[in-house]
């Protein structure tokens, strides 16, 4: 009935289609509006927020079967599309935001930073995100990314009083700006060499070669023109080299849970956003050679991205930086799913990847300390004799973003170099394999210095607040359920796989 | 029901290595005992069982157990599966039931020792292991078990690590096994490459690589098939695995230095069970065996020659150990002798008759050893049998059983393998006769060490008193007889050594001796095996097979081993007990100066290579070098990198600028075109 009630067939409305955006506006507002209360409960903001994932995530899950059924289910005159491969990034989106809470919480109070325009900012930000994973038009993915990205800017400069956190917000704003610009231009010209900004008529037009609005041929230079711009503007979005340089300084001076929320989550909807136009639109075959026109400059892309980022990574000696490196070596991984154009083994990645980062960040926003100060690699010194559970924890995590066996950071990796291999692409694989051989060097010299190296001094630092344990525990429950048991994960979207091609 | 034969020790062996350290000794033992005894009760179950099970076509009875597929690789598909048939059931009964009772004496013996947890996990790890390496159903399951038990005896020769012999003893086995293992590894993969499989038993949509053996046409007996890469091939591969695992020439060196292991450990491993491995392995593989008359000629020179040359040895050997580890590395011998004859039921037999008498001899001489206070040498031994009774009796009755005393176990395992290789259809030429005549010789001198063994150390005078003034200091207290849980478990070995011979009694004896109603007993082991083994052919130029039916001629073979057994036990007791000092041959003490010939001639151009080529000039200067040059190059790139990174928004903006003008001009050239 519900269903018969909100359905509108003039406008295509569709409420039912986006609850789990619906669910987390609202608890988002409702935070913000406890925060206004005089001496608000950090317990009570907390509990809106977790239940606001919650009910999100089981609204997502409640669409999961009404889409294996019908494939899939298109809102708002064609601007939502949800199906599985939507849903899969929903969940993605929800996780990661849901752990971004639990690990900012202890910070938050401990630092006496409002915590209402936090969690609603990362709730809003898992909006948007959501928005761009579901987009059936390009306006729908710009507005997805605003959304996303105006929270992420805010978060980043979260803590007011420190210059590196104000530093990072205003670099990533300027920088982030410039790059939108070139995406929001890129699409102009797609939509002016397609007749179509509905991401359905884009890939038609390319397909039957006629713009959908004038019914003359596709105007080729201004289609390359459009997708090198759009190019260009999701590539600074993953962070991908050349257009990485922000990454760095920007994750360093933010709050480490926001730039674990940065590295993952708008990572990941980048990439969501980033497969529904290159994999989907400019299919291969069609618009005279723009599939190998994106994917071999993105394979070039991606092997210097994995070359840069991890070789970079070996001689940092801050923490949050290293780590930045490392996710610009990710992203190139993950590029190269891109360009075998297997969204699945992309997808796949970006969740090993996410789950096991954001365990990782949540250790480092807690070993951090006060005014998130302590992110020297060399702060970790000895930490192996002084706290033996987080130091395991540590390196089970490190050893996944490695990719060691049995972790989710190898199947990861094995999923998206044997997508790549098979549809030929040998020179990035080699790269990629080559390179992820290098990464092993810095992500196990934290190990060393945490168990071979004496302590400094007798660190005063807290015990381990219950979000960053139930986070961590998650993350290394994730890593090995992923590294070990794969196999349902990949029924499900092997089932989705389907869902995704029939959308033409 | 496979399973809880095999899993129930590798539970005892979890339980007491993560918590034994909190147990106490009496929990412990109950645990670790507990642990085999289930595994031995589910042995007999389940071979009770196998003798209901109806025969399959090729009239083996079969009980198959597959867990769960292992390995899944394209072509290439291995079961986690177990396979009890009649090779593997006898072979389960002893290794459970003879592991059984010395879990209970080494309860006894290893009492007070600071790590009798580790010990019983260990113990029961090689349990669990043997077992694996006896039921598994394919090659690649033997071979973790083979590996397994290797891995435990290693733990368990170095159990005592804190001495440096013990050590080095333990780095010895493993080695000399490795070299070993790398045959076995090899000839497994031949197999695999033959054959498209590593199954023993045919499955759905599979003809195992034993069956496809089994309709191959016979190999013809030459010099060049060795190499062929055919069965000839396979077998001698698998054959160089086995004189590994079961210290044959040239591998048997680690063998009697093993025994710096426990001597319940000794009785365990290096008797009963794991050595006798190469000679299952053997028969479980006879189909390949069969079709390659050359490598078992192979087979049967290198058993006889080891048994001749370790039974000399043991003839001058001081250490109560090194006398029955030699004597194993003999006995061994006599297997392989049997198998490569095509004797594979006899040499099996002796596997069987061998687990009782050994266990019960190094259960005896761990007995005199805890009774002596870790004393092993003989010379400070001498007139036991006053206080050691019941150690002294059954042991006896274990030299008389090894030494081929009539109607023993031994008598009648050891005759049947010297006639098998008298009127063997497989060894060239007369080659049969040659070493039936050294096996005979081998006979005589296992009845002069084993008696040499007995008197020494428990007739006589009582040496020992002397011996502790040397030491400096005084044991008041007299030898005393061990605690029961020691003697009972060799009272009930001695029992086995007595009557264990009695279901293999050799058939022309049988038609003398024994009334016809019992037949089908006195002759159920051979019955019982019998389909496991494939005919054999006559290899062509044979001139002993023609014997096989004489009956008569079988009779006096009997007779003379049974006069030469008596004459030497009765040479031995009338030579030792007079001079039971007497100074043996300098050649023989020093084990033919083998030891010493492996130093000069491998170790040390091992070691001098090792060092001076591969570590000196191959690792620190080609790989270290390239290795550390690599890492230092990028470092360089990765600070080059870093280069980049000035921190003006500015500078970053004007780098987006340029890489974006670079992808459009790439896109437009490309769309050009």
């Amino acid at each position: 009935m519900m269903t018969l009630l909100l359905q509108t067939s003039v406008l295509d409305i569709n409420y039912v289609a986006i609850w789990p955006m619906i669910i987390l506006s609202i608890s988002g507002i409702a935070v913000l509006l406890f925060g206004i209360a005089k001496d608000p409960v950090h317990r009570d903001m907390s509990m809106i927020g977790i239940v606001g994932f919650v009910l999100a995530g089981v609204a997502t899950g409640r669409l999961w079967l009404p889409v294996k059924t019908v494939g899939q289910i298109r809102a708002f005159s064609n601007m939502v599309i949800i199906d599985h491969f939507s849903l899969y990034f929903f969940f993605i989106f929800i996780i990661i935001g849901l752990l971004t809470l639990l690990i900012s919480a202890s910070f938050l109070e401990a630092e006496r930073l409002p915590v209402g325009e936090f969690y609603s900012l990362v709730m809003f930000a898992v909006v948007g995100m959501m928005l761009m994973a579901a987009a059936g038009h390009l306006v729908m993915i710009f507005l997805g990314l605003e959304i996303a990205s105006i929270s992420t800017y805010a978060l980043a400069g979260y803590r007011r009083n420190d210059l590196r956190s104000n530093e990072s917000a205003i670099k990533y704003f300027v920088l982030g700006s410039a790059a939108t610009a070139f995406l929001l231009y890129g699409m102009a010209l797609i939509y002016g060499a397609t007749g179509s900004a509905e991401l359905e008529g884009i890939r038609t037009a390319i397909i039957d070669n006629v713009n959908a609005a004038t019914k003359q041929p596709v105007h080729t230079e201004l289609l390359f023109l459009g997708a090198a711009m759009m190019l260009v503007g999701f590539s600074f979005k993953v962070s991908a080299v050349p257009f990485h340089l922000w990454t760095p300084d920007v994750y360093e001076g933010a709050p480490s849970s926001v730039t674990a929320f940065m590295a993952t989550a708008s990572k990941a909807a980048a990439f969501a956003a980033f497969l529904r136009v290159f994999v989907f639109c400019f299919v291969p075959g069609y618009g005279q050679g723009l599939h190998s026109a994106w994917t071999t400059s993105l394979e070039t892309i991606a092997i210097l991205t994995m070359i840069a980022g991890n070789i970079a990574a070996l001689t940092q000696h801050n923490f949050k930086r290293m780590l930045a490196y490392s996710s610009i070596a990710h992203a190139g991984y993950a590029l190269v799913g891109l360009i075998a154009d297997d969204w699945q083994a992309v997808a796949f990645y970006l969740l090993t990847y996410s789950i096991t980062n954001i365990g990782a960040f949540g250790l480092i926003t807690y070993l951090a300390g006060r005014g998130d100060r302590e992110t020297e690699i060399d702060d970790l010194a000895g930490l192996g004799f002084n706290n033996l559970g987080v130091s395991i924890a540590m390196l089970i995590l490190l050893l996944s973003l490695a990719g060691i066996p049995l972790t989710a950071g190898f199947m990861g990796k094995f999923i998206v170099f044997k997508a790549a291999w098979q549809k030929g692409f040998h020179v990035a694989v080699i790269v990629a394999v080559v390179t992820s051989a290098v990464s092993v060097y810095y992500y196990l010299r934290p190990m060393v210095i945490m168990f071979f190296r004496e302590l400094k001094v007798e660190p005063k630092r807290l015990p381990l607040p219950t979000g960053v344990l139930v986070t961590v525990v998650l993350s290394i429950l994730g890593t090995f359920y992923l590294g070990v048991m794969p196999g349902r994960l990949f029924q499900a979207m092997e089932n989705a796989k389907v869902s995704f091609v029939q959308s033409r | 029901m496979l399973s809880v034969i095999v899993f129930a020790p590798l539970v005892g062996a979890i339980v007491l290595g993560l918590f034994g350290r909190r147990l106490t000794e009496k929990i412990i033992a109950v645990i670790a005992c507990s642990s085999v005894l289930v595994s031995t009760l589910a042995a007999f179950y389940a071979f009770w069982r196998l003798l209901s099970v109806k025969p399959a076509e090729d009239g083996v009875r079969r009980i198959n157990e597959t867990l769960f597929t292992w390995i899944a690789a394209g072509s290439f598909s291995v079961d986690f599966g177990f396979l009890l048939d009649p090779l593997s059931g006898v072979m389960i009964l002893f290794v459970t039931g003879v592991g059984f009772l010395i879990h209970v004496f080494a309860t006894g013996y290893m009492h007070g020792d600071s790590g009798f947890y580790r010990f019983f996990a260990y113990m029961n790890l090689f349990m669990f292991m043997m077992l694996v390496l006896v039921l598994g159903d394919n090659f690649l399951m033997m071979f973790v078990g083979w590996e397994g038990v290797g891995l435990c005896s290693y733990l368990l020769i170095g159990y005592y690590f804190l001495e440096k012999f013990a050590g080095d003893a333990a780095k010895k086995a493993f080695v000399v096994n490795r070299i070993g293992d790398f045959g076995l590894a090899l000839g497994v993969m031949l197999i695999f490459l033959k054959f498209g499989n590593v199954s023993f038993v045919d499955k759905a949509n599979m003809v195992s690589a034993l069956s496809q053996a089994a309709k191959m046409p016979v190999e013809p007996f030459s010099g060049s098939i060795l190499f062929a890469g055919g069965l000839t091939t396979i077998a001698a591969l698998l054959f160089i695995g086995a004189t590994g695992k079961s210290a044959q020439i040239p591998l048997f060196v680690w063998l009697p230095d093993a025994m710096a292991g426990p001597t319940p450990v000794s009785a365990l491993i290096h008797a009963a069970t794991m050595v006798t491995a190469g000679v299952y392995m053997i028969a479980r593989t006879n189909a390949i065996f069969a079709k390659a008359p050359l490598a078992l000629t192979i087979v049967a020179i290198v058993g006889a020659l080891t048994a001749v040359v370790a039974a000399t040895i043991g003839l001058a050997q001081w250490d109560i150990k090194k006398v029955l580890a030699y004597s194993t590395v003999s006995q061994l011998g006599y297997m392989f002798l049997a198998c490569g004859a095509g004797a594979f039921a006899a040499g099996f037999f002796h596997v069987v008759t061998h687990a009782f008498f050994k266990a019960l001899l190094f259960l005896g001489s761990g007995s005199v050893i805890h009774a002596m206070h870790h004393e092993q040498d003989m010379r400070r031994m001498g007139g036991l049998q006053k206080y050691l009774k019941t150690t002294f009796i059954t042991m006896a009755i274990g030299t008389l059983a090894i030494s081929g005393f009539p109607l023993l176990s031994g008598f009648f395992s050891k005759d049947e393998i010297l006639w098998k290789v008298r009127s063997s259809p497989v060894l060239p030429g007369s080659l049969g006769t040659l070493l039936w005549l050294i096996g005979l010789a081998t006979a005589a001198v296992t009845a002069i060490y084993m008696t040499r063994m007995m008197v020494v150390t428990f007739l006589g005078e009582e040496r020992f008193r002397k011996a502790s003034d040397t030491h400096g200091e005084h044991h008041e207290h007299e030898p005393h007889e061990s605690p029961p849980v020691m003697t009972v478990p060799l009272v009930v070995l001695a029992f086995l050594s007595v009557v264990g011979g009695f279901v293999g009694i050799p058939e022309a004896l049988a038609e003398k001796i024994v009334p016809h109603s019992l037949h089908g007993v006195t002759h159920s082991f051979y019955h019982f095996l019998d389909p496991v083994f494939i005919k054999l052919s006559t290899t062509p130029g044979n001139l002993t097979g023609a014997l096989a039916a004489d009956h008569g001629a079988e009779l006096v073979s009997t007779l003379l081993s049974t006069l030469v057994a008596l004459i030497a036990i009765g040479v031995g007791y009338a030579v030792f007990s007079k001079q039971p000092l007497l100074t043996m041959p300098k050649i023989l003490e020093n084990k033919y100066y083998v030891d010493e010939l492996y130093d000069a001639v491998i170790v040390n151009p091992v070691k001098w290579t090792s060092k001076w080529i591969l570590w000196k000039v191959m690792d620190v200067g080609i790989v270290d070098g390239t290795v550390n040059g690599l890492a230092r190059l990028l470092g360089w790139f990765s600070i080059g990198i870093r280069e980049f990174q000035v921190g003006f928004t500015r500078a970053y903006a004007i780098f987006l600028l340029i890489g974006a003008l670079t992808v459009v001009g790439y896109f437009l050239y490309f769309g050009r075109l």
